[in-house]
């Protein structure tokens, strides 16, 4: 047994640390080449531009991120970069409340004076819109100013910065979901965050916060996976099951910037097929900021502060924040409601070769009150949602600053949800038998009355554990610099919660056909995940000019432990991202990329399905209420896992154009991104085989007597997971900066995109009005659903240092929505029929007329025209200690009505409604 | 100021004290007969003109039509009256392609006539089968539990006989339409019927018998649901001795309907999908009783194009009555073909209510009651509140005796008692 134990251990071992080590053996190389007297050094010192005081604490540090330091308290600071090539280099400094400035040196230099100047509306400089970044590839950040002038609400809300994305009115009454580069099917009013293709662009997004990625995959809280058609209809509560993270939770005051990957992330980044979200929230010494938010629905708080722990140079940032959302203006019931805590303690340690730590604790509570919209409920009736969430997490850079090895990073990070959605609700259903059995079984079962209160508790407790470690390198050879990357992540994931919780003998009211039993989460088994990643960013001169490429690859394997039953689990992503200064200041940028997305545990370890029915059914009225009942009960049990399972993948390429100078500046991608095997559900039709009894002497409800009569079928269904479809998302995004015109002290900025959005079946699949027959058409793949989407947002900007405000008026063009569903070509008759639960290929002429698909209402193309809404954001310094913001969207009323193509009588009301908010902020 | 206003008031007073010490007197109706397209040959001297009291019930006066199809009724004291017109005849006397008998009906209610009055009445007499099944009875509108919920259990038809002989229930069938289609030409057809379910009253021909004046019980679930405590205690009805009942023997689902021992089962003939019972639309229900030996045969067709689950058309000829509800306001496309209803019933509140809709009674005819059937569902009937307690089975006497007094009927009985 010893030595079965020491094989299994020692092959894990050489399986996934034989990288590892010989990275590690890297590191010993190039700590033993110590070579630290050649290259730059950039010596000075930092002051406040307005008071001539010297600022302690200033991060300064190379473009490439390579080389680090902070000013000393005397607001001195010694950058050495140990670059063998003396080419120019960018220096940015950087400090909580100042803006972040660059210097270009070419040279080594002593006795700098580096002036930074305050982050104040009397700079004659604002930054309120996402800025392309110049870096290769797709890259946006948003900073916190902008955050601030946006007046957002939660993170899903700041994305609106970006090409192609929609205002929304601020609401917490719903899930928010981001997704990126998809063209979004409008409802009426309002933007639809689910459904099942936003389902896959939102869950394949990844969230990291702090260094820390976020994650959804062990999130289970939903009613039923193997009686749910599309993950949004099966909203019993509010929950993102097997979806993206619900973007309400995340505060957005706190945070210093946003950087936003679209296109083809760095190699370092996996576990996604959409983007990637990277929040970096603020560190270092600050005033006690206090910030109130509030709208007809909502009021939002929050209170930071930076302390600088003068000792040792370290820092504690302390935040909280408070969220209440109202169901509806003049409304005093609550929809949502939540608290956050954050504490980031920042310490440098050495004065060389520094490492910067930065340790996170976050705690909070959400809570959702589910009850909108459901009428006639009583006061001991209630739908709600909670969840109170931990992270511990702590990371280090260590900038060793050797000949070849510059910098280790490493990062630990602990999570843990309480997630927790409770139903209690009066039973108003038939008179049932109530099932009890776990298995295939037949047994007389008792009866559930019309009415009574039952409770349902689902309680998930996703854990999850993440370790990084990575290095990197700058190399010099065949005269191009090469940064190269190294690391490796693991993840392990699991729900540690009670799962769903009922007394199976007073259950829920079932509304659907195949029932429920109660089900803990304790024994679904560990989601893991083992990553390494190699990635090399270089630049040369080609033709006299600069190409920069990125070139990586990723491992990742998502059962490394082989706990679960996936066939394939490991992938290999390679991606790329290049750029070249075809003429001055224009540069032709492409990149091309695959990700995987690994399984949910939704997905992975979907429950059960069960279905119920009876073979004797017996139930006598006596008179005054008097009666006897005798039911007999068959369980029928089928597992919903899917052996066949795979994980879905992406394929993105992008193409584009970037011109720059001191006019403005333009950028253009073309995009085009395939999600293979995008998750799904898919219904299954069952045939079960009944026995029918007639009661032949009554005894009572568990021991009348009973004879066989006939054995009928009956028709059902259940849901597994799979993936059926492709997403194929294709388009065109651009942003045009245009800085300030002086003479009207205005700057502009256009941003858009035209996407089209493809979701198609990849397999023969049952047409969804079939589901009430016993045979079953089963049609060929290629039956999809076209949305598409043309919008420009229109951003100008006036500011007035010496006033000290800033006004934004952005007018957003809708200006073609076109959504329809399609058939795949020549797919009128189906491929086959399921007929008693086989499959028939030799249709017969009637059967082929019988089951011959007409166009559907939903093919018909609604395609909307231009509409325009324009929306106003204004923010206002009163002194140094206050500010005061409002936001109006919507500010001409404008709400046009479309009458639909598709359904008769039909209108939709377009653009959300007038929305004001305010806003206030005191530093103290 | 002050004094213009109190001149005001006393003058007003005034008024009505004039008001008031007006003798109130007998007054006149005249009425007038329309006689449909058909039968307008119909010698109008024969046809009879009823005047009924609606408070007592009684009928005050019974006038046969002159020439000109015209009757008045000549010092009728202050009330509330209703008239009701009847003509009969053979059908091959008139160029109809039907034999047997026909009665032409038309009534106007709630005529109030108030002192010296002259009040004109015009009724279109409409064709009407004598005697035969009439619903009497439907009730749709759900009760509410004790946490205010629906209970959607204890809807029940009563099936009348309305003639002079005894009928027997055996093979009618009983029909529900969709409230909603994709394809509206099926509302507009005045051919046929396009049902989505179907039940049958089993038996050989002579097992059920109706008397003239009784009715049978057709249960959604024949369960006591005012006294068992499964059920909707103390706010329901006990339908446990209904004579029938709908049950679809289940499908799988766990939601299975219960079978009720003590109440034979409808037979099942044809039900469009795979719900788990029988349960007409609660705010739009549409139903019909017919007769055929051929369902089989009647054409099934889709819904609407693309649509997978099909339809019975049920041509208009073989339906014997029909209703079809709405709640107040809803103003729905009617469904039904004018040959069954030229309108639709209207008298049902929204929102559980416990109400049901009850055929008006024309007259009393040898000890039983004669409904009215003009095929003007919104006419001949009128609504009340459920009985809860009562067994709705075999209950013909309360209707009689805990009868609730129409709103108007109390209306008036407050201004005439005021009046004098």
């Amino acid at each position: 047994m010893k030595s079965k134990y020491f094989n299994v251990l020692a092959g894990i071992l050489i399986k996934y640390f034989t990288l590892p080590l010989l990275l590690i053996m890297l590191f010993s190389i190039s700590l033993s080449a110590q070579n630290n007297t050649e290259g730059l050094s950039i010596q000075g010192i930092v002051i406040c531009e307005r008071t001539n005081t010297p600022l302690a604490g200033v991060l300064v540090y190379s473009s490439n991120q390579l080389y680090s330091t902070t000013s000393n308290k005397d607001g001195r600071f010694v950058l050495s970069m140990n670059t063998v090539k003396q080419d120019s280099i960018v220096v940015h400094f950087r400090i909580l409340g100042y803006q972040e400035l660059q210097k270009i040196f070419k040279n080594s230099k002593e006795n700098i004076t580096v002036k930074l100047k305050e982050d104040n509306l009397w700079l004659p400089e604002v930054n309120i819109t996402a800025t392309k970044k110049k870096s290769i590839g797709s890259e946006y950040e948003i900073n916190s100013q902008a955050i601030g002038h946006l007046q957002a609400t939660n993170l899903e809300n700041v994305m609106q910065l970006l090409p192609g994305q929609l205002l929304q009115n601020p609401s917490f009454n719903n899930p928010s979901q981001i997704i990126l580069r998809q063209a979004v099917k409008l409802h009426s009013n309002s933007k639809i965050n689910y459904g099942e293709k936003e389902a896959m662009n939102s869950l394949g997004l990844k969230t990291i916060i702090d260094g820390m990625p976020q994650s959804n995959n062990a999130n289970l809280q939903l009613y039923n996976i193997a009686d749910t058609y599309t993950l949004n209809a099966s909203n019993i509560f509010s929950t993102v099951a097997g979806r993206g993270l619900d973007m309400r939770q995340f505060s957005v005051d706190n945070i210093e910037s946003i950087t936003v990957i679209p296109g083809i992330p760095s190699a370092k980044y996996g576990d996604l097929t959409t983007g990637v979200v990277i929040v970096e929230t603020k560190s270092g010494k600050s005033p006690l900021e206090l910030q109130i938010k509030s709208d007809p629905r909502l009021i939002q708080a929050g209170i930071d502060k930076g302390f600088k722990i003068k000792k040792d140079g370290s820092s504690i940032n302390m935040h909280i924040d408070y969220t209440k959302s109202l169901k509806a203006e003049n409304e005093e019931d609550f929809a949502y409601k939540k608290i956050n805590t954050n504490l980031i303690y920042s310490k440098t340690f050495f004065k060389k070769n520094q490492l910067v730590t930065k340790s996170n604790f976050s705690y909070g509570s959400t809570f959702d009150d589910f009850n909108t919209g459901v009428i006639n409920m009583k006061e001991e009736e209630k739908i709600r949602s909670s969840e109170r969430y931990l992270i511990l997490t702590t990371r280090g850079k260590c900038y060793v600053n050797k000949k070849w090895l510059k910098k280790i990073e490493y990062q630990l990070g602990y999570n843990r949800k309480w997630q927790n959605s409770e139903m209690t609700r009066y039973r108003s259903e038939p008179m049932q038998a109530i099932p009890t059995a776990y298995t295939d079984t037949i047994m007389p079962v008792n009866i559930v009355p019309y009415t009574y209160l039952y409770d349902l508790e689902i309680e998930g407790i996703p854990t999850r554990y993440y370790a990084k470690l990575n290095a990197e390198f700058l190399v010099n050879f065949l005269k191009c610099e090469n940064h190269i990357l190294i690391g490796s992540e693991w993840t392990t994931e699991k729900n540690d919660g009670k799962g769903k919780v009922f007394d199976i003998n007073n259950p829920p009211g079932f509304s659907s056909y195949n029932s429920l039993r109660p089900r803990p989460y304790k024994d679904i088994p560990s989601l893991n995940t083992f990553s390494l990643y190699i990635e090399n960013d270089f630049k040369f001169e080609l033709f006299g000019r600069s190409f920069n490429g990125n070139i990586g690859l990723r491992y990742d394997n998502y059962d490394p432990v082989n706990n679960s039953s996936l066939k394939k689990h490991e992938f290999f992503s390679p991606r790329m991202n290049i750029s070249y200064e075809v003429v001055n200041k224009l540069r032709l940028k492409a990149g091309w990329g695959k990700t995987a997305k690994s399984i949910p545990m939704l997905y992975l370890y979907p429950e059960k399905a069960y279905f119920d029915f009876l073979n004797l059914n017996y139930y006598n009225s006596l008179g005054n209420g008097q009666k006897e009942y005798f039911f007999l009960n068959t369980t029928r049990v089928f597992e919903t896992e899917n052996p066949d399972l795979k994980v879905a993948t992406a394929n993105k390429k992008e193409i584009g154009l970037n011109y720059r100078n001191s006019k403005f500046s333009f950028d253009i991608t073309f995009f085009d991104e395939k999600v293979n095997n995008a998750y799904t559900l898919t219904r299954e039709p069952v045939l079960l085989s009944r026995d029918n009894y007639e009661l032949t002497e009554y005894v009572d409800a568990y021991h009348s007597k009973y004879r066989y009569i006939k054995t009928d079928t009956l028709l059902n269904s259940y849901t597994y997971p799979s993936n059926d479809k492709k997403v194929e998302n294709k388009g065109v995004e651009f942003q045009v900066d245009i800085p300030e015109i002086k003479a009207i002290k205005t700057s502009f900025v256009l941003n858009g995109s035209y996407v089209q959005t493809k979701n198609e079946y990849i397999v023969p699949h049952i047409h969804s009005s079939s589901w009430n027959s016993k045979v079953f058409p089963v049609f060929k793949a290629g039956d999809g659903y076209h949305t598409e989407m043309f919008s420009t947002n229109l951003t100008a900007i006036h500011h007035i240092p010496e006033l000290r405000y800033v006004v934004s008026l952005s007018m957003q063009t809708i200006w073609n929505e076109k959504n329809y569903s399609y058939y795949a070509p020549d797919s009128e008759y189906p491929v086959y029929l399921i007929k008693n639960g086989k499959k028939d290929y030799e249709l017969s002429e009637k059967e082929r007329e019988d089951y011959r698909r007409d166009i559907n209402t939903g093919m018909i193309k609604e395609s909307k025209p231009p509409l325009f809404l324009f929306n106003l954001r204004l923010t206002k310094e009163i002194g140094d200690k206050c500010k005061v913001m409002v936001s109006i969207n919507n500010l001409f009323f404008s709400n046009p009505i479309y009458k639909s193509k598709r359904y008769e009588n039909y209108y939709y009301t377009r653009n959300p409604g007038v929305y004001y908010g305010f806003k206030l902020l005191f530093k103290i | 100021m002050k004094r213009v206003f109190i001149l005001l008031i006393a003058m007003s007073l005034g008024f009505m004290a004039c008001n008031k010490n007006k003798e109130i007197g007998p007054g006149t109706l005249n009425v007038s007969i329309v006689l449909p397209a058909d039968f307008s040959s119909y010698d109008k001297t024969k046809i009879d003109v009823y005047l009924m009291s609606v408070i007592s019930k009684d009928t005050i006066s019974s006038l046969k039509t002159d020439v000109e199809g015209k009757v008045i009724f000549n010092n009728v004291i202050p009330g509330t009256y209703k008239v009701s017109a009847k003509a009969t005849g053979k059908y091959s006397d008139f160029s109809v392609a039907k034999s047997g008998n026909f009665k032409l009906l038309g009534a106007e209610n709630n005529i109030i006539i108030l002192g010296e009055d002259v009040k004109e009445s015009k009724l279109n007499l409409v064709v009407s089968d004598a005697g035969g099944l009439v619903i009497s009875e439907f009730y749709y509108n759900l009760t509410r539990t004790e946490a205010g919920k629906a209970y959607m259990e204890d809807q029940y038809i009563h099936i009348y006989n309305n003639s002079d002989e005894v009928i027997y229930a055996d093979g009618l069938y009983i029909g529900s339409c969709s409230v909603t289609s994709k394809n509206p030409d099926i509302f507009t057809d005045e051919n046929f019927v396009y049902i989505i379910k179907a039940f049958k009253i089993p038996g050989n021909g002579n097992e059920h018998p109706i008397q003239p004046g009784e009715f049978i019980v057709l249960a959604n679930d024949g369960m006591d649901h005012n006294g068992d405590q499964n059920g909707n205690p103390g706010r329901s009805v006990d339908l446990s001795g209904a004579d029938f009942e709908f049950f679809t023997h289940g499908n799988g689902a766990f939601k299975e309907d219960i079978d009720f021992a003590n109440v034979p089962n409808l037979e099942l003939v044809y039900f469009y999908n795979k719900s788990w019972d029988w349960m007409p639309h609660n705010s739009h229900p549409i139903v019909v009783l017919f007769r055929t030996d051929d369902f089989d045969s009647y054409e099934k067709i889709d819904e609407y194009p693309g649509a997978r689950y099909k339809v019975v058309k049920v041509p208009v000829t073989t339906v014997i009555d029909g209703f079809e509800g709405e709640e107040d306001g809803d103003n729905t496309v009617k469904h039904l073909p004018n040959y069954v209803t030229t309108s639709v019933f209207g008298g049902i509140q929204r929102g559980w209510k416990g109400l049901v809709c009850k055929r008006k009674v024309l007259k009393a005819v040898d000890g039983r009651d004669e409904l009215q059937n003009t095929r003007n569902n919104n006419e001949d009937f009128e609504t009340f509140e459920i009985y809860t307690g009562s067994s709705s089975a075999k209950s013909i006497d309360y209707l009689k005796l805990k009868k609730s007094l129409h709103p108007e009927e109390l209306k008036m009985l407050k201004k005439i008692s005021n009046d004098f």
